[in-house]
């Protein structure tokens, strides 16, 4: 089973586990859930599956030794005699506890490096090696991970944090943390969940009602609609066009088209199968947080982060942004600023340095490869810039006399992030930093609409057809976020219409995933880009 | 009277659910109807080039090769037919499954009575779902899925203008022309070993079943290797080898025939995944003499019958650049 929109999954896994589930009693359910959800995670990871057991007990048994030293804590304080006692028994604790925090920490991010980067680290390695004519070559290492670590190792980070902030309690029950850790449908892509928000929710054993259900059912068909339709159909042209890019001399309107395609694709895959995945756990009456928000209604490169995938950046904000900024070094560097630079751009340096933290890891996070750190960094810079040229921009405008809240302005702006997140991914998909830097200069040295007038970007994989489809498509997801922006929910929306109308859009959303899906022969569909992750 | 409600309430959506399931299957059929083989024979789709075997006239070809992207890469019909005057089509799509080769088999058998098929043992290796059999199983039962590409053919504002129709029949013949050059490292991809490669166990019985179909129809079946550095291997090839052996078909591995001459540098467009146009007609010319110097098949090229094959030498010179487009 290689992704959520698969037969396997749809037609044999998920009903399987529905039925099972609701033939169960209430007791139970949690337990059939725990299950399926370690048969989901040995069928696409098989034995690799041992790395998510060892990080499931390693924070669990961090949280409760984290547990018991803070009630140690608490019983020892009322023998103390004094603050000065009371203050010494809580540093005494609070450095054990930092220690299982730290170390656990330690081995989860470390399990995560050695599979994922290692092979980068040592290349790199060798690369330099390389100057001194020495001969000598690293063997490079090869490890095969679990599917999903990236996901998981992030939420057993965020799990141990929590208990060590006092913002949860550590879980007893193992069952509970485990399903938290695995359940299958966020388990290779996602969304990142906290604690506090699922593992209650995923262990009460709800009953399945018929809103859920038929609400969770829609809200897949749209996914596949979207993956199968958009993301499938485009995966030939996009492969071309960024494989193809070093010996088929494509101009700069060519690169330029790739780079909005590949954005559109990668939008529909990931947040298709976020939407199968949000379905999948709505069947079972389990909220699973958003991972998108409209992020093409953006009217900065902040605010699309904060649109695009939420839990990834919620979590770099609360686990390295929050931190960084807050630590002592950082507080004293702004109180200093203050003074030199003043209100306005005082916090800045200190916000800088953690926001570079911040895109440092996300780059890496995405891949290991200079093209990622690449994509990081290029959204640092115009993260950065924006903070920067913010209190200048909001004194100039008003003297220009342009409104912000002004719709052609707003335009300005969203066309303005799309343009920049295009180019963003444009680095992102590239093959190596090398090419991503031979495509940016094309695009500025060979920029041409020459190919869209002769009809050569109707040979690379999509013909006339395909491209009236995919405009449609964007059309649908389009007017969907648009009544999501203007706090209308389509399925809300659509239940309070007559049947024939509701059952109507439902036939007619299968008959455009059977027709216009991109599936069958000369196709191939698009692998779960976020999987690799 | 609450509970009584409650279970009315229940029915009502059970009933509901059960209709929407009926009416929702009653589309497929529906659409089955509208969207199948039927319909391909007189309307092929140009974008899915291994259908378009079937758009041809009923038992006008020789030889059929069956297979993946290495099939449609390395032979090229035109170039056989200009040489030898035989007639062949490459039936072959991206990734083929050998569960949709073999449906392809089945299909053009129906219509055509070639003396031999070759299957390119690519697809032999290539692993499948485990629901992959199913899924052709669905497919055999609702067309709709296989033909839903069909919707192309609707085309009454003729939007596809600069495009060939799509009720077409190939020119190249299933043969995927590209002349980038893209080199290859790999050079030194066929090292002697005694170990095989296994075939995925389902894929073996699909291959069983071609065999047999083949016996029925009376056609020869013969495995053929295309060229790849990247994809092919000895272990691969004593695989093919004791498989052939077993069922007694020949056997020829393009990958060991030095005569072809395929030079890495210049012959592939992907690193020696595939090889290209350059490539194409070095096999070609070899596979052509080995096809026409073993199973004696007949040549069209004096057979007015066959005019519309002799006209295609100035079309794939054009496709090939080896003549300026006019039009």
């Amino acid at each position: 089973m290689g992704s959520y929109i698969s037969i396997a999954y749809l037609l044999f896994f998920l009903p399987i586990t529905v039925f099972v589930y609701i033939v169960m009693p209430k007791k139970v359910k949690p337990f059939v859930l725990l299950t399926a959800s370690v048969v989901f995670a040995y069928l696409i990871s098989n034995f690799y599956i041992a790395y998510l057991v060892i990080t499931t007990v390693s924070v669990y048994v961090a949280a409760l030794l984290m547990e018991k030293s803070k009630q140690k804590c608490r019983d020892a304080l009322p023998a103390a005699e004094n603050r000065e006692e009371k203050k010494a028994i809580k540093r005494r604790y609070a450095s054990k506890q930092r220690l299982i925090v730290v170390l656990v920490i330690i081995l989860n991010i470390g399990i995560l490096s050695v599979l994922k980067y290692s092979q980068f680290f040592v290349t790199n390695i060798n690369s330099i090696i390389r100057l001194f004519d020495s001969g000598y070559k690293i063997p490079l290492p090869k490890f095969a991970a679990c599917i999903g670590i990236s996901f998981y190792t992030l939420q057993a980070v965020s799990y141990v944090h929590d208990v060590y902030k006092d913002k949860i309690k550590a879980d007893k029950n193992f069952g509970r943390l485990a399903l938290f850790m695995s359940f299958f449908p966020i388990i290779m892509e996602g969304p990142i969940c906290r604690y506090s928000d699922t593992a209650m929710a995923l262990w009460e054993g709800k009953r399945i009602d018929y809103k859920n259900f038929t609400f969770g059912l829609q809200r897949i068909a749209f996914g596949i609609m979207k993956k199968v339709v958009a993301a499938d159909r485009l995966n030939i042209i996009v492969t071309a066009i960024f494989r193809e890019f070093e010996y088929r001399n494509f101009d700069g309107g060519i690169v330029f088209l790739g780079a909005v395609l590949y954005t559109i694709e990668l939008y529909m895959e990931f947040s298709g199968t976020i939407d199968v995945v949000i379905g999948t756990a709505e069947i079972f009456g389990i909220k699973i947080p958003e991972n998108f928000r409209q992020p093409f209604f953006s009217k900065s490169i902040t605010e699309f982060w904060q649109r695009w995938h939420i839990t990834l950046g919620t979590w770099f904000r609360d686990y390295i942004f929050y931190p960084v900024t807050m630590s002592k070094g950082m507080k004293k560097l702004t109180k200093t600023c203050r003074k030199k630079l003043g209100r306005d751009y005082g916090p800045m340096p200190a916000s800088i340095i953690a926001f570079f933290c911040v895109w440092a890891c996300n780059g890496l996070w995405h891949g290991a490869g200079w093209e990622f750190i690449m994509f990081g960094m290029y959204h640092f810079v115009l993260i950065s810039l924006g903070s920067l040229i913010l209190p200048l921009s909001n004194k100039v405008l008003p003297r220009l006399h342009i409104d912000r809240n002004k719709l052609p302005y707003r335009i300005f702006t969203i066309l303005r992030t799309c343009i920049l997140v295009c180019l963003g991914e444009m680095l992102f998909n590239a093959r190596g930093a090398k090419e991503a830097i031979k495509m940016v200069k094309v695009l500025f040295t060979k920029f041409t609409f020459k190919s869209f007038f002769n009809g050569s970007i109707f040979t690379i994989g999509m013909d006339r057809f395909d491209y009236i489809v995919l405009l449609c498509m964007v059309a649908i997801v389009f007017a969907v976020g648009l009544m999501k922006e203007k706090g209308i929910s389509p399925r809300e929306w659509l239940a309070g219409k007559h049947i024939v109308l509701r059952w109507s859009v439902y036939l007619g959303m299968l008959l455009v995933i059977i027709l216009f899906g991109a599936y069958g022969t000369g196709y191939i569909p698009i692998n779960p880009i976020y999987a690799n992750f | 009277m609450k509970k009584l409600k409650f279970e009315k309430q229940t029915i009502k959506k059970a009933v509901a659910s059960v209709v929407f399931v009926l009416l929702a299957i009653g589309m497929i059929v529906l659409l089955s109807l509208f969207f199948n083989e039927e319909r391909l024979e007189t309307q092929t789709l140009k974008d899915v080039k291994p259908y378009s075997v079937l758009a041809e006239p009923d038992n006008t070809l020789d030889a059929v090769i069956f297979g993946d992207s290495e099939a449609f890469a390395a032979f090229s019909p035109v170039e056989m037919y200009n040489k030898y005057g035989f007639t062949s089509f490459v039936c072959a799509s991206a990734s083929q499954y050998i569960t949709l080769t073999e449906s392809f088999v089945r299909e053009t058998l129906e219509h055509q009575k070639p003396k031999v098929i070759f299957l390119e043992t690519n697809a032999i290796f290539r692993k499948m779902n485990s629901t992959k059999p199913l899924e052709s199983a669905i497919d055999a039962q609702f067309p709709v899925f296989p033909y839903h590409n069909l919707w192309k053919n609707f085309d009454p504002l003729n939007i596809n203008e600069n495009e060939n129709d799509y009720c077409f029949r190939d020119d190249l013949k299933g043969f995927k022309y590209t002349a980038i050059v893209n080199k290859s490292d790999n050079k030194d991809y066929m090292k002697k070993t005694k170990e095989k490669q296994k075939i995925p166990a389902t894929n073996t019985s699909y291959v069983y079943s071609i065999y047999e179909y083949c016996q029925e129809k009376g056609v020869e079946l013969v495995f053929v290797s295309a060229p790849s550095t990247v994809h092919w291997n000895y272990a691969k090839h004593n695989t093919i080898a004791a498989l052939a052996k077993k069922l007694g078909v020949k056997f020829i591995d393009l990958n060991l025939e030095d005569d072809i001459g395929i030079n890495w540098n210049t012959d592939t467009c992907d690193r020696g995944d595939h090889v290209n146009y350059y490539g194409a007609t070095k096999v070609s010319a070899f596979f052509g003499k080995y096809v026409h110097n073993k199973f004696d098949l007949p040549d069209h090229r004096n057979d007015s019958a066959y005019s519309d094959w002799n006209q295609l030498k100035a079309k794939y010179d054009v496709v090939t650049g080896k003549k300026a487009n006019k039009t």
